[in-house]
């Protein structure tokens, strides 16, 4: 018993080292993009009257309304398209134009703040709420998942008319 | 009720029987006061004194084997991050009991174990937060005023040696679980807890303590 305080400095110490050595993390790890995930369902009928259904947009072009920059040119064989919602409206519009038509994809949605950590501050998560388009080829916009908390869960799919 | 006497009884029986086994038929054999000098020396080490946590312990010895503890404290913390500024303060409180693993319970010098529940109530601020969005440039948000609860449970060991006269010096290690660990409406979280540490699901801890037996 007599080495009895000497082995619990020592362990005490040691134990010591290593918390020192361990420090708040100061620096994001977390991917925090957010963005509405939109996919296509199509049904079309081949020259051999077969039933075929498409999930890829080609020749895709995609602005903002009142917005001038592009979020996507010309685009080929896009499956999953990630689309930023306004944070700070509840209305974002989209210009789509594809196949040389042009079709408006309104998206009603409630953004909220969210707090992630102190490494990485806040993100602007949305609720959706509605989802609309102005185009006759498209039968229906379906919620997929209506809140968008990331950039890779699909939201909304488009179905289009044979 | 019922219940809650025959449990009382228990521990009653519990404390009796294990008096009468280390050869001792008092129950109660004292109390200690201890400080802790630990954390304000680490984190003099570790975060230059933008963290400050001070706290003190007392534990009553009963029938040489358990010890009921409770642990009272206060922290101060300072950090910044890329995620913004962050300044906290509040009090916290452990409770739990430690058990002698040492089969002598007549000694002064003895190995434990045991477990707390720990709670702390602070109030923080977070200034010049930046809200990230990959395409919208978005101005800083701030986060004035909040107050927050937290809890979380303890699974300690340590051991407490006399060192001359009444005088004892002692160490826990502590491995802590946080209960309040997520919050769903996404508001601002404390970056430190007192008596927790940093916010993660789970921390280590180390005390030690410096203290008298009455």
């Amino acid at each position: 018993m007599n080495r009895f305080p000497a082995l619990h400095i020592a362990f005490a110490l040691c134990c010591a080292v290593v918390l020192v050595a361990c420090t708040a993390d100061t620096t994001c790890r977390k991917d925090m993009d957010v963005a509405m995930v939109l996919t296509l369902q199509a049904d079309s009928t081949n020259l051999k009257g077969h039933s075929v259904k498409y999930t890829t947009w080609d020749s895709l072009t995609v602005e903002i309304l009142g917005d001038y920059n592009l979020l996507l040119d010309n685009g080929k064989g896009i499956s999953k398209l990630p689309l930023p919602l306004q944070p700070d409206t509840s209305l974002s519009i989209f210009v789509m134009t594809f196949h040389n038509q042009t079709d408006t994809l309104f998206v009603e949605h409630t953004p909220r703040q969210y707090f992630v950590s102190l490494a990485c501050g806040c993100a602007i998560y949305h609720t959706i709420t509605a989802a609309y388009s102005t185009d006759p080829r498209v039968d229906s916009v379906q919620i997929i998942n209506a809140n968008v908390e990331d950039a890779i869960q699909e939201n909304l799919c488009i179905h289009l008319h044979e | 009720m019922n219940k809650l006497l025959l449990i009382l009884s228990l521990c009653c029986l519990a404390l009796c029987a294990s008096a009468r086994e280390y050869g001792d038929s008092t129950i109660y054999q004292g109390m200690s006061l201890k400080l802790d000098i630990a954390n304000p020396i680490l984190e003099l080490a570790r975060s230059k004194g933008k963290v400050q946590d001070y706290e003190a312990a007392l534990n009553v010895r009963l029938a040489n084997r358990f010890y009921p503890t409770l642990e009272l404290g206060y922290a101060i913390a300072e950090l910044s991050a890329d995620g913004g500024h962050y300044n906290g303060q509040g009090g916290f409180a452990r409770l739990g009991m430690d058990l002698s693993a040492l089969k002598k319970g007549k000694t002064d010098n003895c190995l434990m174990v045991g477990l707390r529940v720990g709670g702390a109530y602070q109030g923080f601020q977070i200034t010049d937060v930046p809200v990230y969005d990959a395409y919208w440039e978005m101005p800083n948000t701030n986060y004035f005023n909040q107050h927050k609860f937290d809890c979380w449970g303890e699974v300690v060991a340590g051991c407490q040696v006399q060192i001359w006269k009444g005088f004892q010096m002692g160490w826990y290690v502590r491995l802590k679980f946080l209960f309040t660990r997520t919050d769903k409406q996404g508001d601002a979280l404390p970056a430190y807890l007192p008596g927790f540490g940093y916010r993660n699901d789970t921390n280590w801890g180390i005390n030690y303590f410096l203290g008298y037996k009455f």
